[in-house]
């Protein structure tokens, strides 16, 4: 019986080192969560494997504030930006007048931007082609004529500086009727007639989509958002046939390229690596063959790096988890303050947390995104503690004090007592709490997806920006499946650790 | 054996052991005895040393009993706790072998000793590797009181242990620790509320009442020689029981 317990522990320990996913310690393309921009990394890519060079794409790493910080801490070499972001967000409340200062500033961070990759994707107006055309408007100073006008904006925009208070100011628009709303609603809300005018990205898919006319902006209002790429001042020394290689993308990338390129991408559904092996093809006369990704392969490596994540922080996790539990079981008053840390911990967004702890990670030289992010498995180390603390707590508390006095006027030493005794005692109590923590972590993973860790939530991700549900259920599936492994699992490992005289129901 | 001066204990405000004096003889039993919250069963957990006295000393064969030394002597008394505390996780062959293992013996030495007495406490042979649960309650305290005696202790100290079992067990069991306690001569420390069982055992009984000790002699001088009223009441009470 114990051999064969210290057996199964051991194995377990050497099934959670064994290397799931490959690491990639080459070179990477970050890009951000929205369609362009992983269209702009499959270009990056795909020019890197035309050089010779090889080159990972870490896909929808998320926000803007994230993958700037990737290409600060090296964790990528290379992601596509918009000048007007650079400007108005990174490095807001900076002046920077012109692109020459732009430029500079980047410098000083050990980045270089590129030349414009051609086309400007920032803010506009737009009408519906055919309502515009009724009421004979093309610029947005025309829309002062028509105060009866309704106008639905995203809430970003509502909010932004350079958004709608601003605009309202400068071309003195008197529309008493605006309102925020989801700006993919506000597609909706347009083509319906619900809103007469919307704010709309100059590349969006949804402009061929609902053919709706761009209002010239003829005060020069909205920034420029001009595509560039961003890469690390070192790379043109390490590998110096990939930066030949992308950089023969700028100004090729034209306002219609980017707007075709995104609705084949969004509305007709084709893969991102396809649309941009095709674009090369056409425009640059480059023929790239993109590896193709069946689904199995994809489940696959979704699959590894799933697993991959949960097993290392679950791993961590039982690893502290068991020590604390045992203290805040011995030490009352410490025992309160481990409860509340973990709890509070608990209560903490998960995004939140993820992107908190990607400095900390990288300042660590841990991996901090990307598949085998550092900030992504401490994260779920961090959400899987609660269940097991306070369950191995609870366990060791609810022991019969019949039973404790029994252990300590047998003269059993300290160590003795837990391990023979105690430990036994409270292992139902302990195993479900391991259970419920296994399952969330599962549960929780999904959401690496947002820093790029890769995993189900990959699939997920992609399926809701793209509002396919075959693919959303392509991550959310497998989650589920491997969740009821999980706990099948444990069910078995029941029957193995809670000692078989625990199991009997208990004697009248 | 045991001799306690002075020892008073108090649980927050209330005072559960009151300058208690008491020498246990060895080769002896001792009732302790009387209702129930009466202090008995605190004051048997001083001599175990799992609770430190609020004032006062005890001393265990000459050596005071201190938090430091306590688990140390602990391994020289057997105690048997009320309901006998087998851990249910463990058969009742693990259960009387834990702390032999622990300290090293070898599972021939072990073996031996679980024979020898099981025999005197007259175990049946095929309970041993079943666990507490599947062991009846008189079969499970004379499990519990082999666990007490593996080490050979110098003393022996029981919690109430015919407690909770139904009358026909409690006369086998109580000739059977009858017989168990002669033959091995040992020292006894016994709780107990029930003066049948107290007369039964005892060759000393130390009444008690709201943490202090009434009257402490044989069962006789008790009745012959009250210290106080309450000891004729207590008596009484339940003396119709004894003959």
């Amino acid at each position: 019986m114990r051999k064969r317990k210290v057996l199964l522990l051991l194995g377990c320990l050497a099934a959670a080192f064994v290397p799931l996913t490959e690491r990639v310690d080459g070179l990477r393309v970050g890009s951000k969560k929205f369609t362009e921009s992983v269209i702009l990394g499959e270009l990056v890519a795909l020019t890197a494997q035309e050089a010779g060079v090889d080159m990972l794409h870490a896909r929808e790493l998320g926000g803007t504030r994230i993958v700037y910080e990737a290409l600060l801490a090296g964790e990528i070499d290379v992601y596509p930006e918009y000048t007007g972001t650079l400007t108005q967000e990174i490095f807001a409340g900076e002046r920077i007048d012109d692109l020459g200062a732009l430029r500079e500033r980047l410098l000083k961070d050990g980045i270089i931007m590129s030349a414009r990759l051609g086309f400007n994707n920032g803010y506009a107006l737009g009408m519906l082609a055919e309502r515009a055309h009724a009421l004979g408007i093309e610029t947005v100073s025309d829309l002062a004529g028509h105060t009866d006008l309704v106008l639905g904006f995203g809430n970003e925009f509502m909010d932004r500086q350079d958004g709608w208070p601003a605009l309202q100011r400068i071309y003195g628009l008197p529309q008493q009727s605006v309102s925020g709303m989801d700006h993919d609603l506000a597609y909706r809300q347009l083509s319906l007639g619900v809103i007469d005018v919307m704010e709309v990205y100059t590349t969006d898919a949804g402009i061929r989509y609902h053919n709706i006319k761009l209002l010239r902006d003829d005060r020069e209002h909205f920034s420029l958002y001009e595509a560039v790429l961003l890469y690390r001042a070192d790379l043109d020394k390490r590998e110096p046939r990939l930066v030949r290689g992308m950089l023969a993308l700028t100004e090729k990338i034209s306002a219609v390229d980017m707007l075709a390129m995104n609705s084949a991408a969004q509305l007709e559904r084709i893969p991102e690596r396809e649309v941009a092996a095709r674009f090369l093809a056409e425009a640059l006369s480059l023929e790239v063959a993109p590896k193709v990704e069946t689904r199995l392969l994809r489940l696959k490596k979704y699959t590894l790096e799933h697993l991959a994540m949960v097993r290392l922080s679950f791993l961590l996790a039982i690893l502290c988890g068991l020590p604390l539990g045992i203290l805040a079981a011995k030490k009352r008053r410490l025992g309160q303050v481990v409860l509340a840390l973990v709890g509070m911990i608990q209560t903490i967004p998960a995004l939140a947390l993820l992107v908190i702890l990607i400095q900390p990670a990288a300042f660590l030289g841990l991996g901090g995104v990307g598949s085998g992010s550092a900030a992504a498995i401490a994260a779920l180390f961090l959400y899987s503690l609660l269940p097991i603390v306070r369950n191995t707590c609870e366990g060791l508390r609810d022991i019969s004090p019949d039973l404790s006095e029994a252990a300590l006027a047998l003269g059993l030493p300290p160590a003795a007592r837990l391990f023979e005794v105690e430990l036994p005692l409270a292992s139902r109590t302990i195993l479900a709490g391991l259970k419920t923590a296994a399952i969330l972590n599962i549960g929780f993973a999904t959401l690496g997806a947002l820093i790029g860790a890769g995993g189900y939530g990959q699939p997920i991700l992609t399926g809701i920006r793209l509002d396919d549900s075959a693919l959303i259920l392509e991550g959310a599936l497998p989650s589920a499946l491997l969740a009821l492994l999980a706990q099948g699992l444990f069910e078995i490992l029941d029957r193995v650790l809670i000692p078989a005289g625990l199991r009997l129901p208990p004697a009248d | 054996m045991f001799i306690l001066k002075g020892v008073s204990r108090s649980f927050g405000a209330v005072l559960a052991l009151e300058r208690v004096n008491l020498t246990v003889e060895s080769g002896k039993t001792t009732v302790l005895i009387g209702p129930s919250g009466c202090g008995k069963s605190t004051l048997l957990r001083l001599m175990l040393g799992l609770l430190a006295p609020t004032s006062g000393g005890l001393e265990f064969e000459g050596a005071p009993i201190t938090p430091a030394n306590a688990p140390a002597l602990r391994q020289r008394m057997g105690y048997v706790v009320q309901g006998g505390g087998l851990f249910p996780h463990l058969t009742a062959r693990e259960n009387v072998a834990l702390l032999a293992r622990h300290l090293g013996w070898s599972r021939e030495c072990t073996e031996a000793r679980t024979r020898e007495l099981a025999l005197l406490a007259r175990i049946e042979d095929d309970i041993w590797d079943r666990y507490p649960r599947e062991i009846s309650g008189g079969q499970g305290q004379r499990v519990a009181l082999v666990r007490a005696l593996m080490l050979d202790p110098e003393v022996l100290l029981l919690d109430e242990p015919l407690g909770a079992l139904d009358p026909l067990v409690r006369a086998d069991l109580q000739e059977g620790l009858a017989q168990v306690f002669s033959t091995l001569k040992k020292t006894v420390v016994l709780v107990t509320h029930d003066l049948g069982e107290a007369a039964f055992f005892g060759h000393t009984l130390v009444l008690m009442q709201g943490g202090r000790i009434v009257q402490e002699g044989s069962l006789k001088e008790l009745q012959e020689t009250p210290a106080d009223p309450f000891v004729t009441r207590f008596l009484e009470a339940q003396g119709r029981l004894v003959v």
